[in-house]
């Protein structure tokens, strides 16, 4: 799954670390989430959304062979 | 800029303050069993309630590991399941060649070491899953 989280975050201009406080994440998992090494729970991509105002399928993006 | 979060650093705390009492009371009590059933006592019908005693503290130092792994999120949870499970299979997988290697005449391996390789084998699976994924290179 493709994402904006590290564009997001950027024009923010958050530090992983201050959008994991944000989301109640480590920095590890906002890394990862970045690098679409892990995709997020329901949960949280919602929280993300909720946080950046916008909706989940704006931020995450299913693979192109989906 | 600090690693780790407020949450992190505050759910550490709290594992180093259940873990530490009860590992060093393992310990302890390990040192003390030995040393008590060496004596008359290691005859006795208490002989078997007092070798047990070192797992009064494991059990707390699996609270402490449970309840870390239940504060952790979402992918630090993935990574520890991820984690046992390749333990899991690693430790069977041993088990199965070193039982083979018996039944021809091998070293009898004590299932006391084979069970205490799970520790350093789940935690270099760990560290393995965490640098698979790129949580060790954080911005």
């Amino acid at each position: 799954m493709e994402n904006q989280l590290r564009i997001l975050r950027a024009t923010k201009k958050y530090s992983q670390a201050d959008l994991a406080e944000l989301l109640g994440v480590s920095r590890q998992t906002v890394n990862t989430i970045e690098n679409g090494k892990y995709d997020p729970s329901l949960p949280l991509a919602f929280k993300i959304a909720k946080l950046f105002e916008l909706s989940i399928e704006e931020i995450f993006k299913p693979d192109s062979n989906l | 800029m600090s690693k780790y979060t407020k949450k992190e650093k505050e759910s550490s705390a709290q594992y180093v303050k259940e873990f530490l009492p009860a590992i060093i009371a393992y310990m302890l009590l390990i040192f003390a069993t030995k040393f008590i059933l060496k004596g008359e006592i290691g005859d006795s019908d208490w002989a078997y309630l007092i070798a047990l005693l070192p797992m009064v503290p494991t059990y707390f130092v699996m609270r402490a590991i449970v309840r870390f792994v239940n504060r952790s999120d979402e992918f630090f949870k993935k990574i520890f399941l991820e984690s046992g499970a390749v333990t899991l299979l690693i430790i069977t997988f041993l088990g199965f060649s070193i039982g083979l290697v018996q039944y021809v005449g091998g070293p009898d391996i004590d299932l006391f070491i084979a069970t205490t390789m799970i520790c350093p084998i789940y935690f270099i699976v760990v560290a393995y899953l965490f640098r698979k994924n790129g949580a060790d290179k954080c911005q």
